[in-house]
């Protein structure tokens, strides 16, 4: 049986993963930061036996699903399949590290990009920029950055998988 | 985007460009579910005005340990203090009519459907609508009493009870609801008060510059130039026909009247030789502003190709050159803006804009009154100066408010921490006293030391205190003035 850590260890040691897996969920950063703050005040108030960090990251992700449904249940109907089928790939690719290892490799495979992929990707996700503006910006039709992004986009998934792997 | 390993990726390179969720983030939901603790008072860090809005978080944290130790307990229900008819129903409490707090531990209250629970932090509530001021007022003294601020209350409605979250957190119908982005938003609020007399400020400073509202103009600038320089040229004119007069004139009042005119003259001939090199060095300064841009294209350009041909010397030596070129015209550029900043007293403004904004309104003054003799002739001039100065003194107004407010927040938080320090020292003492008593000497010695330090803090926040004061009391002087 694992040393039982404290609750507010187990607050910090599970927030990011926690956070993650929201922003995966499709919330904007505001609201996986409510949603967050909601689950481990959930969390605190419960009764709980800890029996090691991933089943307190899975216990955790259960309770942050629940609050996710409650907060869009009014706007969306979600099958509950797809849900399934992203918590699977959620716990494959965060894995024990709660994703950590998934963004560093993340980092190293952004360096090997080539020049205008990486700064359509830049534009994209840093700049928040639409195809159309990044299309301008970099003298190129939207359906050439639309390609140049997927292109780019599978680049960083085949060589994150070789890293995590 | 169905793929779930895509909507992995797009989620983790947003937070790789834009970073994790906020480090705060953690403590906050910790605080939250932590009761307070009175020590803590003790390492609240320096303080600084720009960090007023955790000051006043820290204030209404503060008045709340206040009443936590000092508040009488009507009642024996622990963390409630009552001020109305109630039930006990099992752990719970059943409000029926009256005031209630509820500090971190007091049971789950409810009240027509409504329940309020897991209170950490303090809560005001009263059974029924919302109170007006006049409900209010006939409470002031039992509020007081137990240490509530009536100022900037923030009630909510919910089912059969009005709720007031003074600091903390608690849950109400299952929700957990946060006192602290009650002052976060108030806080932004003045500092984006704050930040807009800043920008009028910078408006009207343009304006009072001849510079134009939405950026310079070189055509604009030149026309100035013009004009002042026909204008200097005439006072200077005027200045040498008088020195001729004076040297012919016999009439001692004549004589006198001349020179009183030939000093005025002088004068605008300064102050128009001081626009003049203004806008001579604005237009420079605008000149290598745009040298600089191009210079920063261009080895923008070379360091790309030179990333393509990392082997290629004669790039390497090319860029090399342009950033020496472009470091010596930063450093002229910069030497440049410190000129100019001389020339219109810019230095002083910086310490203190308020001070740099009421001189260029003197000024402004002095040159209206010389144009209104001739009201006609210089009618354009007038309005447009006219315009500035109801620029400049809007603005002198905006920043003396928020400089007030922020004294006013600062000073409130001061005095707060101030009592609750002096609780904690009481409570020290006779827990010292106690341990002596006792026989347990060394921790009669510990709470020595941390007595020592305590009071050290305490001299600290009575400096600052009467610091504050006396920067008050100065200020509401000179508004009387």
């Amino acid at each position: 049986m694992p040393a039982d850590p404290d609750r507010e260890a187990l607050v910090r040691e599970h927030l990011p993963g926690v956070w993650r897996y929201l922003r995966f969920l499709g919330c904007d950063r505001a609201l996986a930061d409510d949603l967050t703050q909601e689950t481990f005040m959930v969390f605190l108030r419960k009764p709980f036996n800890f029996l090691g960090h991933e089943p307190t990251a899975e216990y955790l992700r259960g309770i942050a699903r629940f609050i996710w449904l409650e907060a869009v249940r009014q706007n969306a109907k979600l099958p509950e399949a797809q849900i399934e089928a992203e918590d699977s790939v959620f716990t494959e690719y965060a894995g024990a590290s709660q994703g950590d290892a998934y963004l560093d490799a993340l980092r190293e495979c952004e360096k090997t990009l080539a020049g205008k992929s990486r700064e359509a990707v830049r534009l994209a996700y840093a700049d928040k920029l639409t195809q159309s503006q990044i299309a301008e910006r970099l003298d190129m039709k939207e359906n050439g950055v639309k390609t140049l992004l997927q292109r780019a986009r599978q680049h960083l998934r085949e060589c994150v998988e070789r890293r995590v792997k | 985007m169905n793929d779930p390993r895509e909507k992995y990726l797009e989620a983790a390179l947003d937070e790789l460009y834009l970073g994790g969720p906020d480090d705060e983030l953690a403590d906050k939901v910790i605080a939250s579910n932590r009761p307070p603790d009175l020590r803590l008072v003790k390492d609240t860090p320096a303080r600084r005005r720009r960090w007023l809005w955790l000051q006043a978080a820290c204030a209404v944290i503060a008045l709340g340990l206040i009443a936590l130790v000092l508040a009488p307990r009507e009642n024996e229900l622990p963390g409630v203090i009552a001020h109305g008819e109630f039930e006990r129903v099992g752990d719970e409490i059943e409000l029926n009519a009256g005031w209630y707090v509820l500090d971190t531990g007091a049971p789950a209250v409810t009240s027509d459907g409504t329940r309020i629970e897991q209170v950490a932090g303090r809560v005001l509530v009263k059974v029924g609508e919302i109170p007006d001021e006049n409900e209010l007022h006939a409470q002031r003294e039992w509020l007081r009493q137990n240490g509530v601020e009536e100022t900037d209350m923030n009630w909510i409605k919910t089912g059969g009870l009005a709720v007031c979250l003074l600091f903390g957190s608690a849950v109400i119908d299952g929700q957990p609801v946060f006192a602290q982005e009650k002052e976060r938003k108030r806080v932004a609020e003045l500092e984006r008060e704050l930040e807009k007399a800043r920008e009028d400020l910078e408006r009207a400073e343009r304006e009072a510059r001849g510079g134009e509202e939405d950026g310079f103009s070189a055509e604009r600038a030149e026309r100035d130039l013009t004009r002042l320089r026909k204008e200097l040229k005439d006072v200077d004119r005027k200045i040498e026909f008088n020195n001729e007069r004076l040297e012919h004139e016999e009439n001692e009042e004549k004589i006198e009247e001349l020179e009183r005119q030939q000093k005025e003259l002088e004068a605008h001939a300064e102050h128009l030789e001081r626009e003049i090199a203004g806008i001579e060095l604005t237009m420079e300064i605008h000149g290598m502003e745009r040298e600089i841009r191009e210079h920063e294209e261009a080895l923008e350009e070379l360091r790309s190709e030179l990333r393509r041909e990392p082997e290629n010397g004669e790039l390497r030596q090319e860029v090399r050159e342009h950033e020496e070129a472009l470091e010596e015209l930063r450093g002229e550029l910069e030497g440049l803006h410190e000129e100019l900043e001389e020339l219109w007293g810019e230095e002083e403004t910086e310490k203190d804009p308020i001070d740099g904004l009421e001189q260029m309104i003197d000024r402004l003054e002095e040159e209206l009154e010389g144009l209104r003799e001739a009201p006609e002739e210089n009618a354009d001039r007038i309005r447009s100066k006219e315009r500035t100065l109801k620029s400049l003194r809007t603005a002198v107004e905006a920043l003396h408010e928020a400089e007030r407010e922020e004294m006013r927040a600062e000073l409130a938080n001061v005095r707060k921490e101030l009592d609750v320090s002096l609780v904690e020292l009481k409570r020290l003492l006779d827990e010292r006293k106690n341990a002596a008593r006792g026989g347990e000497s060394d921790r009669a010695e510990e709470l020595k030391d941390e007595i020592n330090e305590l009071e050290d803090h305490i001299r600290g926040l009575r400096e600052d205190l009467e610091n504050l004061e006396r920067e008050v009391r100065e200020t509401e002087e000179e508004e009387e003035d």
